[in-house]
């Protein structure tokens, strides 16, 4: 059967996953510390009839082969890590990461995830949580009779609380950064967890070099960026139809070849 | 029977070639650092029977016969696919903002150390390995002028020379390569080109400017293939229509000039 049929479904499918991925990113433009994700593509596999650079005749080289495609395909869907625009909240216990970096919290499972969005609550045993109620990584536990006024973060992550008239260290938010980490696995609900893509997280302080600083009162918004979302979801849109008239085409052919008799 | 009928089928044989062309082109549409081909056709068999006898004409004829019938016999030249040339112009530029992005200007090349060998790509999608190493989006290593390119996490800039920076250091710089024969780039899938030629021709870029935060996207021109394609599409049909034709042709011969009447 004709080739360019499953060509073209390649380059549908591809399409299909773009529009996918927009899809989420735009349901997550007010998520906060989203970080939107992007497909990229690859050319597949070529036949090739003839090799370039084969000689044609003894003494004569072609000097260009005959290669068919085989379509494209989706190489990656891949996180973007930029920054995410500033929100101010004036809430004491909204935390953002001025730069690189994730805070540690832990699962109910034991196990450690990541996570850039701040928006950090206190339970009832005092203790900073996200909004799904996991603990922060040490933890941070805010002594009773303590206001949300009097709760202070400095941009290195120490976290001081004033009781009377007494300032008191209660402890520091540890930050971590990966080596590369577009390789990490979302987990949803704004959770990361680290791959051997991603490599161990390392753990540091922040306000150090390749630790961005802990900014209070402020969350980060989502990446995502909607009228670059729109474009690419119009490129990808006329792209899925585009391969679409190709099988059309292709189609139309075919009953032509079957309509010779 | 008509020899001739294989002439037509020829022509739509290569026409779905070139919409198998136009399919992978349409298909890449939206592929980063994608070039498009383009179907080349050449005459097949362009040399005349020598045994075919020539058309004479009546005696009272006075034209040439040749000018009435220019053709003789499987004379007839019938067309197949010569090359696929590759169009290596640039693609459009795609702000991305993103470290990891990178398009190259001009004539160059991002050498790939894949385990089957040196691989040239132009796709800027770059993505680092979980030991920061420089890689493609398949995970084979970037290389530079030293070797691996080892790069920490977002905060490293890449100018316009390919020098790439850590911390204000110059760590490596971008092995970018051109050739003096692109033509025997052969494509490999992946975003990839294998250079099949001699090796002494391939030889650093020099009119090419690498672009941090951008990517460069596929050059292949909807407009320009959907045209392309009406084209293939209609002339299949053409020489569908001259197969049909040759078949009444033949069922004439083999019907009413054998037919006996009463």
């Amino acid at each position: 059967m004709m080739r360019s049929l499953f060509t073209a479904a390649t380059g549908m499918e591809a399409q299909q996953v773009t529009i996918d991925t927009i899809s989420n990113n735009l349901a997550n433009v007010n998520t906060t510390a989203f970080k939107g994700s992007r497909a990229n593509f690859h050319d597949l596999l070529y036949q090739t009839l003839k090799a370039p650079g084969q000689n044609s005749t003894a003494g004569t080289v072609a000097p260009t082969g005959i290669q068919i495609g085989g379509g494209s395909k989706v190489s990656s869907v891949e996180k973007m890590f930029t920054e995410g625009a500033i929100r101010i909240t004036n809430k004491s216990t909204d935390l953002m990461i001025e730069g690189q970096g994730f805070f540690r919290v832990q699962k109910d499972d034991g196990s450690i995830a990541f996570t850039r969005d701040g928006g950090f609550k206190v339970d009832n045993t005092g203790r900073l949580v996200t909004g799904e109620g996991l603990p922060l990584v040490p933890e941070i536990v805010i002594p009773e009779n303590v206001t949300f006024d009097k709760i202070h973060v400095g941009l290195d992550g120490t976290v001081t609380v004033k009781v009377g008239q007494e300032t008191q260290e209660i402890g520091q938010i540890q930050v971590a950064n990966f080596v590369n980490p577009t390789g990490l696995e979302s987990l949803g609900r704004n959770l990361y967890s680290d791959t051997a893509a991603s490599g161990p997280a390392i753990v540091g302080q922040a306000n150090t070099t390749g630790f961005g600083r802990i900014g209070q009162g402020e969350l980060e918004a989502s990446n995502v960026n909607i009228v670059e979302e729109m474009v690419n979801m119009i490129s990808g849109q006329r792209a899925y139809e585009i391969n679409s008239k190709v099988i059309q085409t292709g189609d139309q052919m075919l009953q032509q070849t079957n309509n010779i008799r | 029977m008509l020899n001739n009928i294989y002439v037509p089928v020829a022509g739509a044989l290569a026409q779905e070639r070139a919409l198998e062309a136009i399919s992978n082109n349409l298909a890449n549409v939206n592929t980063v650092g994608f070039k498009g081909d383009a179907v080349a056709f050449t005459l097949l068999n362009p040399e005349p029977n020598k045994n075919y006898p020539s058309a004479i004409p009546p005696a009272n004829f006075k034209e040439d016969m040749s000018s009435v019938f220019p053709l003789r016999g499987n004379e007839m030249n019938s067309v197949g696919v010569a090359t696929v040339e590759r169009d290596f112009s640039q693609g459009p530029a795609i702000h991305t903002q993103n470290a990891h992005d990178v398009m190259l200007q001009g004539d160059g090349f991002l050498s790939v150390q894949t385990p089957e060998g040196v691989r040239y790509t132009r796709a800027g999608d770059l993505s680092l390995t979980n030991d920061g190493v420089l890689s493609s989006k398949k995970g084979d290593p970037i290389m530079g002028e030293k070797g691996l390119v080892y790069v920490r996490s977002t905060d490293f800039k890449i100018n316009a020379q390919g020098e790439i920076f850590q911390d204000g250091q110059m760590v490596d710089r971008l092995k970018v390569m051109t050739f003096d024969n692109k033509k025997e780039l052969e494509k490999v899938g992946n975003n990839y080109y294998h250079f099949g030629g001699d090796e002494k021709t391939i030889k650093p870029a020099a009119n090419c400017r690498i672009e941090q935060g951008f990517l460069e996207g596929s050059n292949v021109n909807a407009v320009k293939s959907m045209t392309s394609m009406i084209v293939a599409h209609r002339s299949y049909e053409a020489y569908q229509k001259a197969v049909s034709n040759y078949d009444k042709m033949m069922e004439k011969s083999s019907n009413v000039i054998g037919e006996v009447r009463a």
